[in-house]
């Protein structure tokens, strides 16, 4: 299902392409940072350990398409406590983390190509790879698992000149992956996330 | 070149992220995980209860590892090994303050008190998240020789085992373990005495049924 959505979703954005754009690709390197919004049981704390790298082909003035990795540590810490369970506890302290992987097709609109300043709204699609990861002494356990993830942006690039293809991105968009996960009892993953990065642009 | 380039700061910025904790605070307090066999502590009865003398041995500690034949660990002052006694004297303490009186083998007592340091040996283990899970992480042992199961690991353990003699008919002619605590990594912490004799006594700490009365 979720397959059959994203093909839609690229074969609408592409078939929305008209001629006349000034631009033909861009590529983007950046720094994310991701705010968890669920099961802050596990992590609670603002992540800015994450990456992002992604490629544009604009298809139009107004449009483009192109794909867009992004990889995000997320972290806490749960001081010395004792857990009870039946047949025993156990106290130790344990440092959550959540390695989150991300690799998704995206769609942008572009409000206005201007000569150093480029608006944008996208929407991407694709797989989040999940690696929750407890550490506690010398011990440690994982569950990875897969799911599927959307993620609605909005951003802009600046040109550094404006006959220059070095630019800069800032984006701001919002994750919600299905990554259930038993073994840590998490539901999904979302958040809210910033980035901010180099683009080159190619005409 | 620019290409080389390029890559390389994708794969700086993905080492960048990609974070552990630091050893150094992954070992600040030790894990002290504790057992009970359900079947003799539960709601309607408590096995300590019908308890009151315990042995265990003086001055040394079994020993299970697969870097040496040695099977019993004694103080070697000055080295690393300098925490036998104390951990002896704190396990006979805690169980003293509980209630019960310390005697001889040949005084039939009712249970003993039986401790193991595991050095690298394949250790099962199945712990559970805290708070998420429940399970254990387990080494299985008789009243003399201990059975261990295997997982890769190169984790020093202290295991603490109090097998139940009083039963020992009742039970088909086998010596229970009815109570465990697993104390790590001895290895690699800081402070290995100190934070050992605290794990001892937390092992203590959260067994409140451990107990006489």
């Amino acid at each position: 299902m979720m397959t059959r959505v994203s093909i839609i979703f690229c074969l609408v954005t592409a078939s929305l392409a008209v001629r006349g754009q000034e631009y033909a690709s861009a590529f983007h390197l950046g720094w994310n940072s991701l705010v968890p919004l669920s099961d802050n049981d596990f992590v609670s704390k603002t992540s800015t350990a994450g990456v992002r790298i992604g490629y544009t082909q604009f298809l139009s003035e107004r449009f483009g398409v192109g794909f867009e990795a992004g990889y995000s540590t997320l972290d806490d810490y749960v001081p010395l406590a004792t857990y009870e369970y039946p047949g025993g506890a156990i106290t130790t302290d344990v440092y959550n983390y959540l390695y989150y992987l991300t690799l998704m097709a995206n769609g942008q609109y572009y409000f206005t190509q201007g000569k150093r300043f480029i608006p944008y709204a996208s929407l991407g699609m694709g797989v989040a790879l999940s690696n929750y990861r407890i550490f506690y002494n010398v011990y440690q356990e994982q569950n990875r698992n897969a799911g599927f993830v959307i993620r609605p942006e909005i951003g802009a690039l600046f040109k550094v000149r404006e006959h220059s293809g070095l630019g800069l991105k800032a984006a701001m968009g919002f994750d919600y992956a299905t990554n259930k996960n038993d073994y840590f009892e998490t539901k999904n993953v979302s958040g809210f996330n910033i980035q901010l990065g180099i683009v080159i642009i190619n005409r | 070149m620019k290409q080389i380039a390029v890559w390389m700061v994708i794969g700086l910025a993905l080492a960048g992220c990609a974070r552990e904790p630091e050893l150094v605070d992954l070992v600040k307090y030790m894990v002290v995980q504790t057992d009970y066999d359900t079947e003799a502590i539960n709601e309607e009865e408590n096995i300590f209860n019908g308890y009151a003398t315990f042995v265990l041995r003086e001055d040394t500690l079994g020993f299970v590892s697969t870097y040496s034949n040695d099977t019993i660990l004694l103080d070697e002052p000055g080295t690393r090994i300098d925490f036998v006694n104390a951990v002896v004297d704190s396990v006979a303490a805690n169980a003293e303050a509980r209630g019960f009186e310390r005697v001889e083998a040949d005084e039939n007592p009712d249970f003993a008190i039986k401790i193991v340091v595991l050095e690298n040996f394949s250790f099962f283990q199945t712990v559970s998240y805290p708070g998420y899970y429940s399970g254990y992480y387990g080494y299985y042992g008789g009243y003399y020789g201990p059975i261990v199961s295997t997982y890769a690991s190169n984790f020093v353990t202290l295991v603490v085992e109090v097998v139940d003699i009083k039963n020992y008919a009742a039970n088909g002619n086998k010596y229970n373990v009815i109570w465990s605590a697993y104390i790590g990594d001895l290895l690699t912490t800081i402070d290995r005495k100190n934070k050992i004799l605290y794990a001892v006594n937390q092992a203590f700490e959260q067994s409140p049924y451990f107990s006489k009365e």
